[in-house]
């Protein structure tokens, strides 16, 4: 009689841990995806590491109730698989890019208009991938909405207020490669 | 640049970053995750029952083995003879049974402590018995051998030879004259 209560509490116990699986996939799969296509930029790569770190997640199942913040954790995972998949970029010309942003400014279209054109969002990635890698990470993280300045410090392993500087300063850089970029653009 | 183009540029970065990671899945991401980590799951299983299946045949070689090892090891072994007499003895059902294999009589095992003795002989080739031809070829040869009465018949047929006594004369020389002498010079 106890075995078969110690069976029972055994299978219920299975039963209770797919469920919590099950809903952390469902709670949280959409923000993993997001880190991971941040990183990735490629829709294959980014489901592929999405499987990859709910796999891990379910091998942790151990040690679930240690972690204080499920999102957090897999925010982190998802980071480290992506960085071992990701590749080189397809290279753009960073001239040809400026000049289309440019083409679309000059038709009178709205900033919001030209962010979500395909050349805009290249030269953005090629701008992004040419920073030093301690200014690149946290800003690529910091373009995941969900992620708090404080989950992107736990993910890198860095102070929130190093997160924020490091942000701000690769914004800086940007907009002053962006400008600069337009202007000669223009002046061709 | 006037504050105009400023403007332009961080407004067209802040919504460039505000895309970049917004990309949604595509529906049924959740479904497909879930899919693919049970089948992932499912072929870690399959693995590690394998791996189990494996080593427990393996495991039962070994005992197997072992066993057959300590059996032979403790019956002690039996001789044809003593097979065949348990045979007779045996009732008749017995006997009708398959023959047992014959054992093979094992070789004496050397001890360690004995001496060993020389058994070579002492003289190579060994010496053997005259063979029947060998033994009349002797006879015959003993046949041939000189009697008394054949030596005596050869010393009548060989005379002996008489040899008179020598006698040598004393050589005379002249001496020589004065011409003779000066000729020769």
């Amino acid at each position: 009689m106890e075995a078969m209560g110690i069976l029972s509490e055994a299978l219920l116990s299975a039963d209770a841990k797919d469920r919590e699986f099950e809903a952390a996939v469902r709670e949280h799969g959409g923000h993993v995806y997001r880190v991971a296509q941040a990183v990735l930029r490629n829709h294959h790569d980014a489901e592929d590491a999405v499987q990859e770190t709910f796999m891990r997640f379910l091998r942790q199942q151990r040690h679930w109730a240690e972690i204080r913040n499920p999102r957090a954790w897999l925010a982190r995972t998802v980071w480290r698989v992506a960085l071992d998949r990701r590749r080189q970029f397809v290279p753009v010309s960073l001239e040809d890019a400026a000049g289309a942003v440019e083409t679309l400014r000059a038709a009178g279209a709205s900033a919001e208009q030209v962010a979500v054109h395909a050349q805009t969002l290249a030269l953005v990635e090629r701008l992004i991938s040419s920073l030093p890698r301690e200014l690149r990470d946290p800003l690529t993280l910091s373009t995941v909405e969900e992620l708090t300045s404080a989950e992107i410090g736990e993910v890198l392993g860095v102070p929130e207020g190093s997160v924020r500087e490091r942000v701000s300063r690769a914004r800086t850089i940007l907009s002053e490669k962006l400008a600069s970029l337009m202007e000669k653009s223009r002046g061709r | 640049m006037d504050d105009k183009e400023k403007r332009f540029v961080d407004e067209l970065l802040r919504a460039s970053l505000r895309h970049y990671a917004s990309a949604e899945p595509r529906p049924g991401l959740e479904g497909r995750v879930l899919a693919g980590v049970r089948s992932r799951q499912q072929a870690a299983s399959r693995r590690t029952a394998w791996a189990w299946a494996i080593g427990m045949a393996a495991t039962a070689a070994m005992v197997m083995l072992f066993v057959i090892h300590w059996q032979r090891q403790q019956t002690p072994p039996t001789s044809v003879a003593a097979k065949a007499t348990a045979s007779d003895s045996a009732p008749a059902v017995a006997k009708i049974a398959p023959p047992a294999r014959p054992t093979v009589p094992r070789r004496p095992q050397r001890s360690v402590g004995q001496p060993k003795v020389d058994t070579r002989p002492q003289q190579f080739p060994t010496p053997r018995p005259l063979s029947e031809q060998e033994k009349l070829l002797l006879v015959y040869a003993e046949s041939l051998k000189a009697s008394p009465a054949d030596s005596a018949w050869k010393a009548d047929q060989e005379p002996e030879l008489e040899i008179p006594a020598l006698s040598i004369t004393a050589i005379k020389i002249e001496p020589l004259s004065s011409e003779e002498s000066a000729d020769d010079k």
